[in-house]
């Protein structure tokens, strides 16, 4: 399973270096574009990772975390999550760069190898911020009374933790 | 959000920090945290401009009008009550192979487009739900941002999770379909 899993990504370079290869001036343009785009976007993350990685340097230096874990440890234990988890699922449906900065702490603390580090990656990957995409579609289309639109967005954010964890638990164990 | 967010870890924190005698240390906490982001935006940059640059170069080769067209029979089957009234069908394609392509930036305003086109009133239809709750989960190629954090804090293999979260994505979108259509059947909306 390992093996496969690392072929993905040179896959995906191969075929983007074969297009390039039989077409190259515009497809270059497009490279260059896309990069401005990455360069802008980490930028601009900038500002808000300041304030929540302060934040969470504070709670984290105040024992709270800490104490958390302790009581959480056990519940979670018997679901199989590793309790440094919490905190990310928690902040992973309310802010997007909140849970950038979440997880560099989770990394700095454990390896992104590690099981937790495996769960995060793989949870973080396969969803979004939940409740500013809610927000931002239903308001967008001037839509007020979104009926069952929340508990089965939360119903699927569940599903993709536990779906975390299950890979994890499939491919590295 | 942010800004709450920042209130609460703030609050509880001080107050913890009070509490178990930590107080010196959280205030110390401040330096070792702006430095830490700064530290973590210029190791995210790297990876971001390498990754964006290679999706860009998809784009470029028409990849979300590759991708619609790929889409289509799906979108059939997941909107039936869509008709090709307004062009929804097109938009809900469109919104769905950018983000595909991690093109986060026109896939919001697509998907919005595609809001528009699919709603009656302001109560939301089974259809605009459906729309919302997957791009609450979008199936990404290339997630950008975990690829460099994964490779700034170290790892050994940080592409390694490509394929599981492939997979963690089309079976988190299979169950936000099915909990649609179950929640559609079960709570029908009053006057139909």
């Amino acid at each position: 399973m390992n093996t496969l899993a690392a072929y993905g990504v040179p896959v995906v370079l191969v075929i983007a270096a074969l297009l390039l290869f039989c077409d190259q001036r515009p497809l270059m343009e497009g490279f260059f574009t896309g990069a401005k785009r990455g360069f802008s976007t980490s930028v601009s993350l900038l500002p808000t990772l300041v304030l929540l990685l302060c934040g969470i340097a504070m709670l984290r230096a105040s024992g709270f975390l800490d104490i958390v874990a302790v009581w959480l440890a056990k519940p979670l234990a018997c679901l199989g999550v590793p309790g440094e988890l919490l905190p990310l699922f928690l902040i992973r449906p309310l802010s997007g760069s909140g849970s950038t900065a979440m997880t560099s702490e989770l990394f700095s603390a454990v390896s992104p190898d590690s099981q937790a580090g495996l769960i995060a990656s793989i949870m973080l990957g396969s969803s979004d911020t939940m409740l500013y995409t809610l927000s931002v579609y239903f308001g967008g289309a001037g839509i007020k009374k979104t009926r069952y639109a929340l508990p089965a967005a939360i119903l699927t954010q569940i599903f993709c933790v536990g779906m975390s964890c299950f890979l994890v638990s499939l491919f590295w164990d | 959000m942010i800004g709450r967010i920042f209130s609460v870890l703030v609050i509880v924190a001080v107050v913890c920090g009070s509490i178990t005698g930590n107080i010196a240390a959280v205030g110390k906490a401040v330096v070792t945290g702006a430095s830490q982001a700064v530290e973590l935006t210029l190791g995210l940059m790297g990876m971001m401009v390498l990754w964006s640059g290679i999706l860009g170069v998809f784009e470029e080769a028409g990849g979300v009008q590759y991708l619609s067209k790929w889409l289509s029979p799906l979108i059939r089957i997941l909107f039936p009550s869509c008709l090709d009234r307004s062009g929804a069908r097109e938009k809900i394609s469109a919104n769905i192979s950018a983000n595909f392509l991690g093109l986060g930036n026109a896939a919001t305003p697509m998907g919005i487009a595609a809001m528009q086109a699919l709603s009656q009133g302001d109560v939301a239809t089974g259809d605009t739900i459906m729309l919302a709750v997957m791009n609450t989960v979008p199936f990404q190629l290339l997630p950008t941002t975990l690829f460099a954090l994964r490779s700034m804090a170290g790892s050994d293999q940080p592409y390694v999770i490509l394929v599981p979260v492939w997979i963690c994505s089309v079976s988190t979108l299979t169950f936000a379909v099915l909990v649609n259509k179950l929640f559609s059947r079960l709570i029908k909306q009053k006057g139909t």
